[in-house]
């Protein structure tokens, strides 16, 4: 068998991963292995796994639309089918379609919902869910008067939601 | 997280530090504007240092700047020992670290990302690091612009770790799991629920003196209280297996693992050279003893410093000259010897 990666030497290393709950195999010859930080441990290094996830499907040509893209930081498309990585915080919008499914098998979801910066526009679910969560926090530390000022303010966003 | 006195953070005792070493929080950002680190020219990473360090001095946060190129080799390598640069940072040009008095707060610029901030603490502290971390990430966005979007959250080099930029870690000693082989279990089943269980120094090193990191893999959906909390449980829940082991182990062998600290115990008094492999192997079966009450007489806390300084370039570092690896061994030794001098039966001469 050829490795699945360069589909050039003879595969001699055999690896098989869970990453969230999806069973992977993969079959790479001991130069790719090497490339990708795959340790002698048989789990990919973080470094390791988008190159993993391209190598596993991605990187086949697949999606063929605007082959041959070049993003304003100079990236271009074939750059990025190879190394998995974007060569700015534009990259992710332009390879798009290249991005997204890699980002899901990585992290099982694609909705950010954690910390932004001061004024970054949020989605009203997203603001809901932290909202929530701020609640249930103030609750557990019996802080009841902020928990009172989040429940008022989940109240209102739902009411705007139900008149949009 | 106390920033008086003199005390590093790895000095200090921290909660359940038995068998939790140490807690490491870190956040990636990368600043608006700017190509990612592969492609920032030599004049972008040289301004980009400079920006962050007016950014750090706004935030009125004192740090010190380091400059990678204006170090010797052996300080970079004693950073990298302490974890608070990669190994790819110890020969990267430009960069920098801003450090904190007590060495608990930091922040590499041209890293993989343009900042990494990191908090460090001492025991199983995950709550005060991420606090303290999010604290340090908000304070430097009121000067610099970092690249974020409403559906990736963070934009990062490495998708890995897009959203919360959030890789948290407890360093934690699991002698007994590592010599039963049970460890390999609890790395498969860590691995399953967005969890990375890696030796000391992280991807693809081997697990010195029986110490795992074990991590968030995932940083995209989740709240970063939620990434730390899904982290704590798993750790605790490692930490009671670790401690049932010891207990099983010392009722079926009565005797052994005592026989095995005080062997250990002698060896770190008594020896003249030592090299790195045997001294972390000893200094964890004597970590061990004085985590189950076997000896007294020194800290865990101290026994956790030991652990960066018997490391090659802390050696050269307190020498102040390069040592040959015969040295280097005998300077170790010595290290060991002073450092353990009051080692002592439990419960005799207190």
């Amino acid at each position: 068998m050829l490795c699945e990666k360069c589909g050039k030497n003879e595969a001699t290393n055999y690896y098989e991963y869970n990453i969230n709950g999806q069973q992977m195999k993969l079959h790479l010859c001991s130069h790719c292995a090497q490339q990708m930080g795959l340790g002698s441990l048989g789990w990919p290094s973080a470094m390791g796994v988008p190159n993993l996830l391209f190598a596993s499907g991605l990187a086949g040509g697949q999606g063929a639309q605007g082959a041959g893209r070049v993003c304003s930081c100079g990236a271009t498309e074939a750059e990025i089918r190879r190394t998995g990585r974007p060569g700015c915080a534009q990259c992710y919008q332009t390879f798009q379609d290249l991005f997204l499914p890699m980002i899901r098998r990585i992290h099982g979801g694609v909705q950010h919902v954690g910390a932004a910066p001061k004024g970054a526009p949020v989605s009203p679910e997203a603001r809901l869910d932290r909202l929530n969560a701020e609640m249930s926090q103030a609750i557990a530390k019996q802080d009841f008067e902020r928990a009172a000022q989040l429940r008022d303010e989940i109240k209102a966003l739902g009411e705007q939601g139900g008149q949009a | 997280m106390s920033r008086t006195g003199d005390m590093k953070w790895y000095e200090k005792q921290g909660p359940g530090s038995e068998i939790a070493v140490s807690t490491r929080v870190r956040l990636a950002r990368n600043v608006q504007g700017l190509p990612f680190g592969q492609r920032l020219t030599q004049e972008q990473a040289e301004s980009l240092i400079d920006r962050v360090e007016e950014a750090a001095r706004r935030a009125a946060d004192p740090f010190q700047t380091v400059r990678m190129d204006q170090l010797p080799p052996q300080r970079r390598a004693d950073l990298y020992e302490k974890h608070l640069i990669s190994r790819e940072m110890m020969n990267k040009a430009p960069a920098a670290l801003l450090i904190s008095q007590d060495e608990a707060r930091s922040i590499m610029v041209n890293e993989e990302d343009h900042l990494r901030v990191q908090v460090m603490s001492a025991g199983q502290s995950l709550d005060q690091c991420l606090e303290e971390a999010l604290r340090v990430g908000a304070l430097l966005e009121e000067s610099l612009s970092f690249s974020y979007d409403q559906q990736l959250g963070y934009l990062t080099q490495c998708p890995t770790n897009l959203g919360a930029g959030l890789r948290a870690s407890v360093m934690l000693h699991l002698p007994l799991l590592t010599r039963t082989g049970q460890i390999d279990g609890v790395i498969s089943a860590a691995s399953k629920v967005g969890l990375e269980i890696r030796g000391l120094y992280g991807e693809g090193s081997r697990a010195q003196g029986e110490m795992y990191q074990v991590s968030n893999s995932v940083t995209l959906g989740f709240y970063e209280q939620e990434l730390c909390e899904k982290l704590k449980d798993a750790a605790e829940s490692i930490v009671r297996q670790e401690q049932a082991l010891r207990q099983a182990f010392r009722q079926q062998y009565p005797g052994q693992l005592e026989d095995r600290v005080w062997r250990a115990a002698g060896l770190l008094r008594y020896a003249r050279r030592m090299s790195g492999q045997e001294a972390e192997a000893l200094l964890s079966d004597l970590r061990l003893g004085v985590c189950c009450g076997v000896l007294a007489g020194v800290e865990p806390c101290r026994l956790n410093q030991l652990i960066y300084q018997i490391k090659p370039a802390c050696l050269e570092t307190a020498a102040g000259r390069p040592l040959e690896p015969e040295e280097r061994d005998a300077a170790r030794a010595d290290l060991l010897r002073q450092a353990l001098a009051e080692i002592r039966e439990k419960g005799s001469g207190e």
